[in-house]
Order: structure tokens, then sequence, then C-alpha cells
């Protein structure tokens, strides 16, 4: 749930996917969803001469379990706000533990 | 869904084993099953081929979920402007370690 909360704080950011099938592909992210699919606009392959398949192709949709990396923007990347998300979610977790 | 606003149009469909089809969506659901209608593979020969790329006509294929990397939806008016049958590239790999 983390990430997705994360990757929606990146909507409207340029970032660049790649794919376990070793394609790159760069656009603006538009839209992520529970799977972590993720939808870009206006994107463009990296290495477009290998892999000229996606070039009458602007808008896609990418399916959440065949990614590799998400690389971001480090600018829009608030460390400390994760850090924080990140302990608080591992807290609830133990909470839960002994709870249960 | 997201895949939702694509229905109706022509898309592109890259599966797990590196294959292109193109077609128009006239279905998808929670798990990016697909129908497409009118599919084609697009066939696209390495650099220094001889052959040329080709497309093979496949009539309607539903596409389960789990062999979908990505979904895209084409840009009608410059698809058509490419001769995709000089189009040359390498042959994508597939998303699973075999």
């Amino acid at each position: 749930m983390l990430f997705f909360s994360f990757f929606k704080t990146l909507v409207n950011h340029e970032v660049t996917v790649e794919l376990k099938n070793d394609i790159s592909i760069r656009g603006t992210l538009k839209s992520v969803d529970q799977y972590l699919n993720i939808k870009l606009d206006d994107i463009s392959v990296v290495e477009e001469m290998k892999y000229p398949h996606l070039s009458s192709v602007k808008n896609v949709f990418i399916r959440g379990s065949v990614v590799r990396y998400v690389h971001l923007p480090a600018a829009a990347v608030d460390t400390p706000l994760l850090e924080d998300a990140t302990r608080r979610e591992a807290s609830q977790a133990v909470a839960k533990a002994k709870q249960g | 869904m997201s895949l939702q606003a694509y229905i109706n149009k022509k898309v592109l469909i890259i599966t797990v084993d590196g294959r292109t089809l193109v077609g128009t969506l006239l279905s998808c659901d929670q798990v990016t099953n697909v129908l497409l209608e009118h599919a084609v593979e697009r066939v696209i020969r390495e650099h220094g081929s001889e052959q040329a790329s080709e497309e093979q006509p496949l009539g309607s294929y539903l596409i389960r979920g789990d062999n979908v990397v990505v979904c895209g939806l084409v840009d009608e008016a410059l698809d058509a402007s490419i001769d995709w049958t000089k189009v040359r590239g390498d042959v994508i790999g597939s998303t699973k370690n075999i």
C-alpha cells in the first residue's frame, strides 16, 4: 500500500520504466493502480532504433508484474516523508502482530 | 480499470514472449485479460535481414492477462504514415527468466 501511495505522489512527473525484457520507456506518469500497473503519456523508448515496435504509440499501459525498475526524478522524492511512512507502516505491522 | 479508456480503440500489445499484436480492444478486465478484434501480429525483422517485415492476420484474440507486458494506444494517423514492411528492429526478449 505504501508504494501505491508513493507512486500517486509522482503523478505528472517524468519517469523511466525499465521492463523485464530490457526495454526502457520514458514518459509522464499518468496513473498507477493497486497492482502498480502504470500508465505513461507522451512516451519514448530509450533505444528507439533497437525497439521500433512502439513508435506509433504515445500512451501506454504497463502491467505492474513486468516492471523491473522505475527510474525516478530525485527532486520529486521526499525522502524524510518516505522514511516516516515506512516506519509508520512497520510499527503498525508490529502492533497488529502483537494483537493477533 | 485503467484499460477501460482504450476500449474500441486500436491498441498494440507486447506479450511476455516478445510478440507484437495490433488490434481493436473489445474488452478487458481487472487482471488485464484482453480481447482483440481484427488482431494482426506485426513481425519486425532484425537489422540486416533480407526479408520484409510483415503483418499476419489472426482474427479475434483473447490474451490472458499474465501474458501482457504493455498495452499501448496506437496513434492511427502516425501508424498509417509508417511503412511497417521497412521497419527493422531487435527481437524483443521475454520477461521470464528461462
